[in-house]
């Protein structure tokens, strides 16, 4: 990157927030653990597992393959090493040039993607000679920001600040030609957990179909997921169903279940038929089932192992392209391999888990147990970036292996070194990178096998950063699927209790994605994959010492008892008596407490108890895979913390409210009192006295107010950016607040605010604004707005010559605006001329109505070589004034939001006459009652309080509802100890007469938030008689943004008629779609008479002549006055054969 | 005509200071006093920077957010007469209406360096911006009002041009921070009732938490139940005072109390309709006394432009 501008020269873009950078001058090593980057760690860590060892699982997946051309032949092999994303961290110090190197700033500020080279080895040995290797380059591949291989990894806050970024980046996106972009986390089905289904869909996919399914969602190491579906019939049969590259194939269960079992016929059967007894199924139906299942196999002849791989080989061979010299039975081995239980390796285990899968499907038909509920989050768990990029590119890499391995078989002749590496280098190299960086920059995913995801676009959005509350907000918020969001039942939206403590309550936005993007509570975390193998391989030892002694198998089983099946990790090892059970999960609870390392320490112990009222299929679940929501709650017994599970939790006894000591009743108890809430909600103060919508409007408007996007604006240049010019600490705030030292980006003011209906002005909402207060700069606001201009190489910036004329006067020596002058529309902000000689200079003029102020222009080059087009641009910020006007929208914290309706002078409004006070914001008493926002009174008080005693209140919700004063007795008493009433009123003298109003105001201090929606004063026609029409009705349009107009309707027309307007005419009419038409008073029709241009005729006057059609005559013609639309409609319904007659008088 | 024409109105000065007033204004109606207030805060002509010239600005902060900072910078306003508002102004000569102000720092060392009012400097004798008892030269000890803050080689370069204007057009240009009337009150004891209190301490249920609560002497308690320590009681004499009855606030939680004892009307606040007592606060700009003065004439003359006389034409000052 380099700068070419003469804003460098001038020292304006160094400009470097200083108060910041004061701050860490002198901690220059302090550890970057900082709260607020917890928020972001499911992003961050996804993505550094991708690249220390997901790359490394997506190779040891890929199969090396083997070559003979004939026998006798040199065998080849070949496979893949080494799958690698350059790390950008020490780059520049390799290269020894700094200016070459891209850096997260330079790719914002350049409109550039941030990326490095991935590659990978291909090596291949024949006859076991020395092994061969070739680096191919899969292209370059976007970085996280943040992440381990990016270049701002380890640096800390001092020196991030020293390269133009924010002290406390916290990373999580990508930056895809300038813009940042983060991939959305997306709920997905838990994996390894047999689900079980009744949905009416499935009888729609033939009348042999019943209702009923298991399903399990299998995961390989590398991220590859396969979906298992068991499926009963009506007739009683079992078909398993697969999904490979978007098709569907059923197999009937016997010749599954053959293929895998080792063992007799009647030696598997008897083994089914003990599973099943133990989960209590009725045992003429378990006999009635294994009949049909053994009936059907032996209807296609196979009554071995091998006949049933030799039949499955048969019928699968195309899906596994393997070469034709494979047999039937070793494609039948491979089909198991590849798509049956991918998790698991042994037959043997897939085996058990099919008989498992069984048994609890023949629960469900039988109704011995409920069938689970697949939209609750028990059952759910988050696809996390890192993860989605791992399948992605495994995808990728299979395939440029796979298209090698092809050409390889394909070739003739001998092997020599230079062959083979030149058809890796032709068929082995494949773009990934800019697969994924179209990804990121679309959303859209191109796969051929979708990666077992319900959509295929969506999947990314931009990482705005209109307040920081939004940008923490996107990096915690969590979608259902695109695919919900078209389906017209809401059961999928319900707020189901299972959530609490996951999903936030209160954070989902109104409208058509609410309850479907939710946001993680504060203090849920998702489980990273495993970094090592030593730790999976002391997790699984762990387990195993506790569990194995209290394990039965099949056969030890006594029906006397209750006894479970334990699953692990989606494999099924044995069963367990219920009262073992409960000491087997205390000794597991308590390994999972003893060191914050502990190896159980994200794992989840799930018990489903036997007989439960909850009808659901017992078992022994221990998950520990990732992708898990998990959240620290204290547990009794130690008093330390455990992270517990979705399904775990719904097993558990949880206080809500602190234990201080052992409670017999509780297991476990919240660590605090909010944890239900997400960040932002989190941040509404006293939000438990509120109605609760209020506190959802609360979270969508904090979203979108005005505050502090960042630090960094002098180095970026995004399109738009909204910044409050005196933002302040509020008074009354939360503990989240500090927590996440949101000081830094506060996006508010603490304003005196008086409840109050003076002059009419703050009815329905509006609010009355101080003249005063606006003049020392409330809520003051700027807009930085960012132009792009690309710059073709035959383009030079400079002054096409040295008149000045009223729009180029602006322009310095370079042809470039100059920085800090005020440009208003039409002026010239680039002067651009041609070089060629060929075609004329352009220069680039401000559009729109405002004044701007220049704030800087930055002028890029791209590093790359290649002589493109637009290799260069220009980025014009420029500041936009944006000052309360009347009409901008304002709320407090506690969803409730008002239109700035008038500025009364200062003089005019109201004061108290002990303290002279005048109130910056006055709103009327009747925002309250429907609204039941008390959090807002109460903050009033407590903030009126703070303000006169010097202390900031904490107002974190649930708080006072452990003590016994409430907090209007606790800051209504530091109120009189100052001097005020009690209740917070005071007598206010009205400042237009003098009198003092009858009786005591309500007055106190609340913080404002001013939002992003504005009036632009010249946009909007609130009455328009000129302008856009629509072409169909002749009506004027709507939409503010086509210059339409504001709809005067029926109710509107109403409201107006009932107040006694006789003439409404003008405003519906003539400035509607009015039109002169001619009717016929002979046949009445409107639609008949035509005027048409006589051609003979010369004469001006007289050369257009109107006549009726019908009618062939012109003497009985009227012209009137009447909306176009009716004669629209006459013409609609003369189509349906309904003719209308007019009479005009 | 104007009720208190005939008595004249009387000023009270109870308090006066550099930048603060307290006096009582008897004699005349509210809207007189509320005419007065009004003036202090929107009438009373003051200078203030109205337009920037920005040469260089290296600081963090943005012209307009620094224009408008400047503008709030009080300056010293007791030559204002001498200028003219612009809109008022008809010939030529700018220096007439402008006064012009500079601003030029650059931060040279390490350290943050505090750009204050006092690096404000004037060109003309009329006007300068208020001293708050700093020694001047920009050091960051000195009292002068903080307008940015510079980093090593971060540099202001500022012109400015102060007018003459009134708080009515912006609040820049008013003069005073608090201007405030109440109605002086008027409390009257019925010391017979007094008499009969009870003033030995006894043991009496509140009513609002129902606990056992020792209340004490009774005059103590209604000492105690006025937020606004109007009254004061002395133990060992057995004397009830009317202390400071100008902290008065009409909550009426004194009369709730006595009304409580059992003695309704012992104790009667109420305001007094003709009689007003005064807080004005200067920004310091003008003297606080200028200030009201000046409000005064202004009403005068608007009343002669109507062609009323007022109660101020017999105004005394005491």
């Amino acid at each position: 990157m380099r700068f070419l501008n003469a804003s460098v020269r001038r020292g304006r873009l160094l400009r470097i927030h200083h108060t910041i950078l004061h701050e860490f001058d002198n901690r220059d090593s302090v550890p970057s653990e900082v709260p607020i980057k917890k928020l972001f760690a499911c992003h961050v860590d996804s993505f550094n597992h991708l690249t220390n060892l997901g790359f490394d699982q997506i190779l040891r997946c890929v199969k090396p393959e083997k070559f003979q051309q004939s026998a006798g032949c040199p065998e080849l092999m070949l496979w893949l090493e080494d799958l690698k994303l350059e790390s950008l961290k020490f780059r520049h110090r390799i290269s020894g040039r700094t200016e070459s190197q891209k850096t997260p700033r330079g790719c914002r500020e350049g409109g550039e993607s941030y990326k490095a080279p991935l590659s990978v080895q291909f090596c291949w040995q024949i006859d076991g000679e020395n092994v061969q290797r070739r680096v191919v380059n899969l292209g370059d591949c976007p970085v996280m920001v943040k992440s381990d291989v990016c270049s701002l990894a380890l640096l800390s806050p001092a020196q991030l600040v020293a390269r133009g970024e924010e002290a406390h980046e916290a990373g999580g996106y990508f930056i895809i030609n300038g813009i940042e972009r983060m991939i959305r986390m997306i709920i997905q089905q838990r994996r390894h957990h047999i689900l079980g289904l009744c949905r009416r869909a499935f009888t729609k996919r033939s009348p042999l179909f019943s209702e009923f399914a298991t399903v399990i969602r299998c995961v390989t190491e590398d991220e590859h997921s396969s979906i298992v579906r068991l499926h009963y019939m009506r007739t009683g049969a079992l078909r398993l169903a697969l999904q490979h590259r978007r098709q569907e194939f059923f197999i009937p269960a016997g010749i599954v279940l053959r293929a895998l079992a080792v063992c007799s016929d009647a030696e598997m059967y008897r083994q089914v038929c003990l599973h099943l007894r133990s989960a209590g199924t009725d045992e003429t139906f378990i006999e009635d089932r294994l009949a049909l299942l053994q009936r059907e196999c032996h209807e296609l002849q196979i009554r071995t192992q091998m006949c049933a791989l030799s039949y499955l080989g048969q019928h699968f061979r195309t899906l596994l392209d393997l070469s034709s010299d494979e047999s039937d039975i070793s494609v039948g081995e491979r089909f198991l391999e590849d798509f049956i239980y991918v998790h698991l390796q042994h037959n043997g285990d897939k085996l058990s888990l099919l008989i498992l899968m069984l048994s609890k499907l023949l629960s469900i038909v039988t109704g011995r147990c409920s069938p689970d509920d697949p939209d609750s989050l028990v059952n759910q768990e988050v696809l996390v970036p890192g993860l989605l990029l791992q399948a992605m590119i495994r995808e990728k890499v299979r395939i440029a292996f796979q298209k090698v391995v092809t050409h390889l078989r394909r070739t003739q002749g001998s092997w020599s070194e230079e062959t083979i590496s030149h058809l890796i280098n032709e068929s082995g190299s494949s773009d990934v990178g800019k697969v994924v960086e179209y990804f990121l920059a679309t959303g859209n995913l191109v796969s051929p096998t979708g990666l077992g995801l319900s959509q295929t676009s969506g999947f990314t959005i931009v990482a705005e950063k209109l307040n920081y509350f939004r940008y923490i907000s996107h990096f915690r918020s969590v979608h259902r699927g695109a695919y919900f969001m078209e389906l017209r039942t809401t059961t999928v939206r319900k707020l189901l209790p299972e959530s609490w403590g996951f999903l936030c309550p209160v954070h989902t936005p109104d409208g058509s994605p609410c309850g479907l993007l939710n946001h993680l509570a504060e203090m849920c975390e998702i489980v990273m994959p495993d970094t090592d193998h030593v730790f999976q391989q002391k997790r699984l030892l762990q387990i195993h010492s506790v569990l194995d002694r209290a394990l039965i198998s099949v056969e030890q089983y006594d029906c006397g008892y209750a006894h479970v099946p334990v699953v692990l990790e989606g494999s099924f090892v044995g069963y367990i008596s219920a009262e073992n059970a409960s000491h087997v999960i205390s000794a597991l609870r308590a390994f999972k407490v003893t060191l914050t390392t502990s190896v159980l320490r994200m794992s989840e112990i799930s018990y489903i108890h036997p007989g439960g009222e909850h009808g659901l299929f017992p078992g022994l679940y221990i998950f520990y895979g990732p992708s898990r929501l998990m959240r620290p709650v204290k547990q009794v017994e130690s008093m330390k913390v455990e992270f517990i599970g979705t399904l775990e939790q719904a097993f558990l006894s949880i206080s809500a409210h602190q234990v201080e000591s052992h409670n017999a009743s509780y297991t476990h108890a919240e660590i605090r009192n909010t944890s239900a809430l997400s960040c932002v909600a989190s941040l509404t103060p006293w939000s438990d006295f509120n109605q609760s919508p209020r506190n959802m409007y609360q979270c969508q408007m904090a979203k979108q107010t005005m505050g502090t996007p960042m630090h960094t604006i002098c180095y970026r240049s995004d399109t738009k950016l909204y910044r409050l010019h005196t933002p302040q600490r509020p008074l009354a705030l939360t503990c989240t607040y500090d927590k996440y030292s949101l000081d830094d980006y506060a996006l508010g003011t603490n304003a005196v605010v008086a409840v109050i209906a003076y002059t009419g002005y703050d009815m329905e909402d509006a609010m009355i604004v101080n003249k005063g207060s606006l003049h020392r700069g409330f809520a003051h606001a700027t807009l930085y707005k960012t132009l792009v201009e690309g710059i073709s190489a035959n383009e030079t910036l400079s002054r096409r010559d040295n008149t000045y004329t009223s729009e180029n006067k602006q322009l310095d020596g370079t042809g470039s605006v100059q920085l800090g002058s005020i440009v208003r529309p039409g002026d010239t902000l680039l002067n651009l001329h041609s070089s060629d000689g060929v075609t004329k200079g352009r220069s680039i003029r401000l559009r729109g109505t405002d004044a701007a102020v220049v704030d800087k222009v930055v002028l890029t080059q791209s590093v790359k070589q290649a002589a493109t087009k637009n290799d260069k641009r220009a980025a014009i910020t420029l500041r936009y004034d944006r000052n309360p006007v009347i009409g901008d929208k304002f709320s407090s914290r506690h969803g409730q939001k008002g239109v700035l309706s008038f500025l009364w002078p200062e003089e005019d409004m109201p004061f108290s006459d002990r303290t002279g006070l005048r109130p910056d914001v006055i709103i009327n008493p009747h925002a309250f009652p429907s609204r039941m926002t008390i959090g807002m009174l109460v903050e009033s008080l407590a903030a009126k309080a703070g303000a006169s005693t010097g202390i900031f209140a904490d107002a974190t919700p649930f708080k006072h509802s452990d003590k016994e004063i409430s907090p209007t007795e606790e800051y209504g008493k530091l109120l009189r100890e100052s001097g005020y009433n009690f209740c917070g009123s005071e007598r206010l003298v009205n400042g237009c007469t003098g009198e003092s109003f009858s009786v005591d105001i309500f007055i106190g201090l609340v913080y404002y938030q001013r939002l992003r929606h504005m009036v632009s004063l010249f946009h909007t026609f609130h009455v328009r008689s000129t302008g856009p029409n629509n072409p169909l009705t002749m009506q004027p349009i709507k939409g503010r943004k086509s210059g339409g107009g504001i709809r005067f309707g029926e109710m509107e027309r109403d409201s107006l008629l009932a107040h006694g307007v006789a003439y409404l005419v003008s405003l519906l009419h003539i400035c509607s779609d009015n039109r002169d038409a001619w009717v016929c008073n002979m046949c009445g029709s409107l639609i008949a008479p035509l005027t048409c241009v006589a051609s003979i005729r010369t004469d001006e006057y007289s050369s257009r002549r109107t006549s009726c059609r019908v009618c062939d005559s012109a003497h009985k013609l009227e012209r009137i006055s009447i909306p176009h639309v009716f004669i629209y409609l006459t013409a609609e319904l003369a189509a349906m054969n309904i003719s209308v007659q007019v009479k005009a008088k | 005509m104007i009720p208190g024409e005939e008595t004249g109105a009387s000023v009270t000065v109870a308090r006066l200071e550099d930048e603060t007033i307290i006096f009582d204004l008897k004699g005349v109606d509210v809207s007189l006093a509320n005419a007065l207030r009004r003036l202090m805060i929107a009438d009373v002509p003051t200078v203030s920077i109205d337009l920037v010239e920005v040469i260089e600005n290296s600081s963090v902060l943005c012209d307009e957010f620094l224009a408008h900072r400047l503008g709030l910078i009080p300056l010293d306003s007791t030559k204002a007469s001498e200028l003219v508002k612009p809109y008022e102004y008809t010939g030529d000569d700018d220096t007439a209406t402008d006064v012009h102000l500079e601003l030029n720092v650059r931060c040279q060392s390490d350290q943050t360096r505090d750009v204050t009012s006092d690096d404000l400097i004037s060109h003309d004798e009329r006007v300068k911006p208020v001293s708050f008892g700093g020694t001047g030269g920009g050091s960051a000890k000195s009292g002068g009002i903080l307008i940015a803050k510079l980093r090593k080689n971060q540099q202001l370069s500022l012109k400015c041009i102060a007018r003459k204007g009134t708080g009515k057009d912006h609040a820049k240009w008013s003069p005073v921070a608090t201007a405030v009337f109440k109605y002086t009150p008027l409390i009257d004891i019925n010391h017979g009732l007094l008499n009969s209190l009870n003033g030995k301490s006894q043991t009496r249920i509140l009513y609002h938490n129902f606990k056992r609560h020792n209340a004490g002497p009774e005059k103590a308690a209604i000492v105690e139940s006025d937020p606004s320590k109007m009254f004061k009681y002395d133990a060992d004499t057995d004397t009830f005072t009317l202390t400071s009855p100008e902290s008065c606030t009409y909550d009426g939680e004194v009369m709730k109390k006595v009304n409580e004892l059992g003695k309704p009307g012992l104790i009667d606040v109420r305001p007094g309709l003709d009689c007003f007592t005064f807080i004005v606060e200067s920004t310091g700009v003008l003297k606080v006394e200028e200030v009201v003065l000046q409000a005064v004439h202004i009403l005068q003359s608007k009343l002669d432009t109507i062609g009323v006389s007022s109660c101020f034409d017999k105004l005394e000052i005491q």
